[in-house]
């Protein structure tokens, strides 16, 4: 039984979305302790 | 030196002085901040949900996230790239604990501390030479590395390499304690995940994903395989590696105090979710190296090869970048917990009482400058055989998750259990890494760790008041194991 290469394709897409979607998410967290002076 | 390198020496030199004096000018920036060995130490225990989560993911992105996901999916296939991700399984279950460990400690500075408190010498004493060796060992596996890396990605050669890399990282930490470790995680994590997805992108343009598949399947079927005995194997022994590694290490427990109030749960949860595809997305280079025909040589840099070999010089530099911060957020980061452990659980104690913050904060200078020259003097014969000494840790840092968990949630958990779910783990998972395979060493480090916690515990029970853990560490435990009340 081989894994089929639909499941390669989300894995790999999934994976560079959520990457992206990471780098994003840590900008925006910076953005909001900044504005309540929370960064340190 | 290498034959053949994807990127210039020039071009090479130029990165590494370029980054070289980003990091350090950073560190003497933040280290205005540290006028106190509390700053110096745990960055002020104010650090912000932004900081916190973008440590946690920078600092388990070590050069073995880059060279060593991509070679599991090389050798083990779809389920390799997975099994590596499941390390990122280790941050999550750490998450409601660094709120646990900020409550019960919140002047705390290590985790040796909490252990020596918590379960008195008997427990401490294993516990500390587990910590050091893992931290030593992974200190000089990532100094090798560094010089390693940059060698094979631009011919720079291993000793220069590796001497930068160590250098520019003990300099800053140097200056700026964890408020730059932290600040400079920040940056560092940052251009890893950017850098992974253009790489990914360009990849993924150039070489279809079905082509890939198709390849595996014609050439090496076992790579696409859902029954993989040694790849699902892996799985188990990596997660459980992941949860000693941070269970135990002060690298996390370090980054536990130093966060804000009620930010570690959040910081180390958002942390795990970043960090879990970054193997994915690195593993599927190497998955797409025998379709793309590229040979190689040496499996841990297929991933550096693969993109610059697709992506030219500007490839080669981006992987370049992301090499150098992916080292850089993972040394700096033991140098500063390992220095914390070195003055708090070996010279205060040594001292014989409480010392004075200036005392500690040059102490920790001397700690980092001693520690960056001993990662220096081991990792410059560039002995291949020391990198793998970074893997008889997984047995040890498995035996640990046990006597952690239990001593962070459980009054009964007693110093005896502790100290021999530690010593037996670790000695079994030892027999199995030579005995069986290394695949197979933290699991059962771990499965007889356990066992020996859960029995010994029922045989003998302590009573433990964990709200003796609440003020300033009193050095030694105030009755026998670990000031039962």
């Amino acid at each position: 039984m081989m894994f089929p290469v639909w499941f390669l394709q989300t894995m790999v897409i999934g994976g560079t979305i959520l990457c992206a979607v990471g780098a994003i998410a840590l900008i925006a967290f910076l953005v909001l302790d900044n504005k309540d002076n929370q960064i340190w | 030196m290498i034959a053949q390198t994807i990127l210039s020496p020039t071009i090479g030199y130029v990165m590494l002085a370029l980054f070289s004096v980003l990091w350090v000018s950073l560190g003497v920036w933040w280290g205005r901040k540290s006028t106190s060995y509390d700053g110096f130490a745990v960055a002020g225990r104010n650090v912000g949900l932004a900081l916190g989560t973008a440590t946690a993911v920078a600092t388990w992105i070590t050069s073995n996230t880059t060279m060593l996901a991509p070679q599991f999916a090389l050798q083990l296939g779809i389920w390799g790239a997975l099994a590596y991700s499941t390390a990122s399984f280790g941050l999550f279950a750490f998450a409601p604990m660094s709120g646990r460990i900020r409550e019960l400690m919140p002047q705390g500075y290590t985790a040796v501390e909490f252990v020596r408190r918590r379960y008195g010498r008997l427990g401490s004493i294993p516990f500390l030479i587990i910590s050091l060796f893992y931290a030593l060992t992974w200190l000089v596996s990532m100094s090798m590395a560094g010089g390693k890396l940059l060698n094979v990605l631009s011919g720079i050669p291993y000793e220069v390499g590796m001497s930068v890399v160590v250098g520019v990282c003990v300099l800053y930490t140097l200056f700026g304690g964890m408020y730059a470790v932290i600040g400079t995680d920040f940056i560092q994590s940052l251009i890893i995940l950017v850098g992974l997805v253009v790489v990914a992108i360009a990849v993924m343009t150039t070489v279809d994903l079905t082509e890939v598949h198709a390849e595996l399947q014609a050439d090496r079927p076992m790579l696409l395989s859902v029954l993989f005995p040694a790849a699902l194997m892996t799985l188990f022994n990596n997660m459980l590696f992941g949860f000693g590694e941070i269970f135990h290490s002060n690298v996390w427990w370090s980054r536990a105090f130093a966060m804000r109030d009620k930010v570690g749960p959040k910081a180390y949860a958002l942390g795990g979710l970043i960090w879990l595809p970054v193997p994915i997305v690195a593993g599927f280079l190497g998955l797409a190296a025998p379709a793309l025909g590229i040979g190689v040589s040496q499996p841990d840099t297929v991933g550096p090869l693969v993109a610059a070999t697709l992506l030219g010089s500007g490839g080669a530099v981006l992987v370049f970048v992301v090499v150098f911060c992916s080292l850089a957020s993972s040394i700096d980061s033991l140098l500063a917990a390992t220095s914390d452990l070195i003055v708090n659980d070996i010279a205060e104690p040594i001292a014989g009482g409480s010392v004075a913050d200036a005392h500690k904060r040059r102490w920790s200078s001397l700690a980092i400058v001693g520690l960056g020259l001993f990662a220096w003097s081991l990792a410059l014969p560039n002995l291949g055989t020391l990198a793998t000494v970074l893997f008889f840790a997984g047995p040890m840092v498995g035996s640990c998750i046990w006597p952690i968990l239990g001593g962070l949630y459980f009054r009964g958990a007693s110093p005896i259990a502790a100290c021999l779910a530690m010593v037996l783990g670790s000695v079994t998972g030892l027999i199995a890494y030579f005995a069986i395979g290394w695949f197979t060493a933290s699991l059962i480090g771990a499965a007889v760790s356990g066992v020996v916690f859960a029995v010994t515990t029922l045989i003998v029970r302590d009573d433990f008041d964990f709200e003796s853990l609440a003020g300033s560490d009193p050095i030694e435990p105030s009755g026998p194991a670990g000031a039962a009340s």
